[in-house]
């Protein structure tokens, strides 16, 4: 028996956006008020990656091998990966399988054809794959609920009518289709762990990809952003648009980074509330970047790179000086693991 | 439904490691004697990895069940246990359905499991489930445990019901094992004689394996060394190493006969590969728990020892005899 209306909770405005990667499991996670995650958040998102091979759709980003955050049990991962003949036997169609997930509180994820989804930019070519999260469904108008990038290049919440899902996944090339269902784990911890920030702010400091081995044709840390801005000041107008997601990026990384210092001052274990200020200047300057990114794509003019790049230095230069003082401080607390 | 169901599966040779046992009883089970072409070319070679702390020896370099060449095909269901009690008011149901469309079921447990085998009441490890019978209430299974005891015997369905839905963890990861309709096994000649030139000359030419270990004869003769240095420890994995050369050269002696009863290798090679499998499977392995004495870790060196020396002086020729093979077909 489901119910007629089910709206799992998602928060409209995750803390990163970046990709559907970040957004989903945090979008998840906020939106559980219930839960605190500030503690936990706090050696979250610290590190970064600047890819330079040729072709790369995703030339910024968090490193991270766990979006999910698996190894700190915080979220339960569910998956099945069957022929369409195996789920229609055992779980009827994707429409029946999906609501009845969702009817149980988990989050169906996985990849569909986007080209058949109308409010998508992809609409309409011929195929598509892409990734999904689906956050709700009402029967009476027989749509899901869904959340992601739309045509407008904003990450909002939308619908998607049942039948037109159930194309999206049917019309997978793949033979065995992944079907992935997610639940915060309700034996989860979210505290904090002094010695993670510690690990990952040094390794940010040191352009380090520490713990994980570095890749080819990356670089990370500072070295990171500062390639990022060199790379803003090569923009062009026709890839500004989508490349509006790095200066986005960029923004939500000093966001996090004040959000944390703030939460360590509000907490006792940095004792330095320049360093919050610091972080909330650098921002704010962030903010700019951004906004000049818009501005270039709405009237494409050179001045607007080279300003947002000597921004970008001026942050991380700022960051070279500053966030070594903070990791000097969070020294003085031993291996807290609270 | 059918009120009875079995899925094809032959008796493994191989019996304390569900990753090799597993496919061989499958395989063996549709193909018949038609398997040896699948035979010819798994479990050749043989790696060491000195820096693994769970796998450091191993037989099944690569995938047994031949997804790469399309004999079988994986498919999972991942579930937790309130999802699957809500999705199938009966799991019995659930698992014949599975079964019926033609599909193993598997179930790894971990180390930290205290599910024993409903046969031997040692920890269970692995389960695969290849039939039902509707009638008896019962379901046909396959299970190994922490001594590496491989035996196929019937489960009621209440108490198989039970073994899955105790699965020590938040979910239960049923891996399913599903053959492509009507594939034919083609005799892998040139992947044998691929294998064994690696085997021989202690290398790997596969690309996707780890170049940092050791392959083929220097394999286990460096496994030896480990089980020489392991003297007096109490021995998990170790026992599996032991297990799994044993396995190695049992398997040989097999893959040897399917080429003597093709006509493809003279009888003194199949009586030597015979020979090779008799003296590792009369080494006298510890029992799971114990200490490894230094009694044994001597036997088996000296075992290994013995073996290298017969391959290495035998088994030339029978890559001569396989190369021959493959020159008359192409002609």
């Amino acid at each position: 028996m489901i119910a007629d209306r089910i709206s799992l909770p998602f928060h409209s405005n995750p803390y990163s956006v970046m990709y559907h990667h970040l957004a989903f499991p945090l979008g998840i996670l906020q939106g559980h008020t219930e839960i605190d995650i500030s503690p936990w958040l706090c050696d979250k998102y610290i590190n970064c990656q600047f890819c330079f091979k040729k072709g790369s759709t995703q030339r910024y980003n968090i490193v991270t091998e766990d979006p999910w955050f698996l190894r700190d049990e915080i979220f339960i991962l569910q998956k099945v990966l069957l022929t369409s003949d195996l789920r229609q036997t055992l779980f009827g169609s994707y429409t029946e399988f999906l609501l009845k997930m969702i009817n149980l509180g988990c989050y169906p994820n996985g990849n569909y054809n986007e080209a058949l989804i109308p409010c998508k930019n992809t609409y309409g070519m011929e195929y598509y794959r892409h990734d999904y999260l689906l956050t709700g469904y009402d029967a009476n108008t027989k749509r899901f609920q869904s959340v992601g990038y739309v045509d407008d290049f904003q990450f909002r919440f939308f619908d998607i009518p049942f039948d037109l899902m159930e194309q999206a996944l049917t019309t997978l090339v793949e033979r065995i289709v992944e079907l992935c269902f997610w639940k915060i784990n309700p034996a989860a911890v979210f505290s904090i762990n002094i010695p993670s920030i510690r690990n990952e702010l040094a390794s940010y400091l040191n352009s380090s990809p520490y713990p994980y081995p570095p890749k080819d044709g990356y670089r990370y840390g500072i070295t990171a952003h500062k390639y990022l801005g060199k790379y803003f000041s090569m923009l062009s107008p026709q890839n500004a648009l989508r490349d509006r997601r790095y200066t986005r990026g960029f923004l939500e990384h000093k966001f996090l980074m004040h959000f944390r210092l703030d939460y360590l001052f509000q907490q006792g274990y940095i004792r330095t509330y320049d360093h919050v200020e610091k972080a909330r200047y650098l921002y704010r300057q962030a903010t700019n970047i951004h906004m000049l990114g818009l501005k270039f794509y709405l009237k494409p003019e050179q001045r607007l790179l080279g300003k947002m790049q000597i921004l970008v230095d001026e942050i991380t230069d700022a960051e070279a000086h500053y966030l070594p003082l903070v990791l000097a401080e969070l020294s003085d607390h031993g291996d807290d693991n609270v | 439904m059918n009120p009875v169901f079995k899925l094809p599966f032959g008796i493994p040779t191989p019996n304390c490691d569900a990753v090799s046992a597993f496919p061989y009883g499958a395989i063996k089970g549709r193909y018949g004697s038609a398997f040896y072409g699948w035979l010819f070319g798994k479990m050749v070679n043989c790696s060491f990895s000195p820096l693994s702390t769970d796998n450091k020896y191993n037989i099944s370099l690569t995938g047994n069940w031949a997804e790469g060449s399309g004999v079988t095909y994986r498919q999972l269901i991942n579930l937790s246990k309130d999802v699957l009690l809500g999705t199938f008011h009966d799991l019995s149901e659930m698992l014949q359905k599975i079964l019926c469309a033609n599909t193993y079921i598997m179930l790894s447990f971990p180390a930290h499991s205290h599910i024993t085998s409903p046969r031997s009441q040692a920890r269970l490890t692995d389960l695969l489930i290849y039939g039902y019978n509707t009638i008896k209430m019962l379901f046909y299974v396959v299970s190994i445990d922490n001594q590496y005891h491989l035996e196929m015997y019937e489960i009621e369905q209440a108490h198989l019901t039970s073994v899955i839905m105790n699965f020590p963890a938040q979910t239960i990861p049923l891996e399913l094992r599903t053959f492509t309709d009507n594939y034919q096994i083609k005799p892998s000649l040139g992947w044998m004689q691929k294998e064994l030139s690696d085997y021989l000359l202690s290398q790997n030419t596969i690309p996707h394996l780890d170049n940092k270990n050791i392959y083929g004869i220097a394999a286990q003769e460096a496994l030896s060394q480990y089980i020489l240095q392991a003297t007096n420890t109490i021995i998990t994995s170790d026992l599996l190493y032991m297990h799994r050369f044993v396995e190695h050269k049992t398997l040989m002696a097999e893959r040897v006969r399917g080429l003597y009863e093709m006509e493809l290798c003279p009888e003194e090679m199949y009586n030597l590969s015979e020979h090779i499998s008799l003296l590792a499977n009369e080494l006298i392995l510890p029992s799971h728990g114990d200490a490894l004495s230094a009694a044994h870790a001597t036997n088996f060196a000296s075992t290994v020892r013995a073996i290298t020396t017969i391959e290495l002086s035998c088994y030339p020729l029978l890559l001569d005899c396989i190369s021959k093979a493959l020159l008359s077909r192409n002609q």
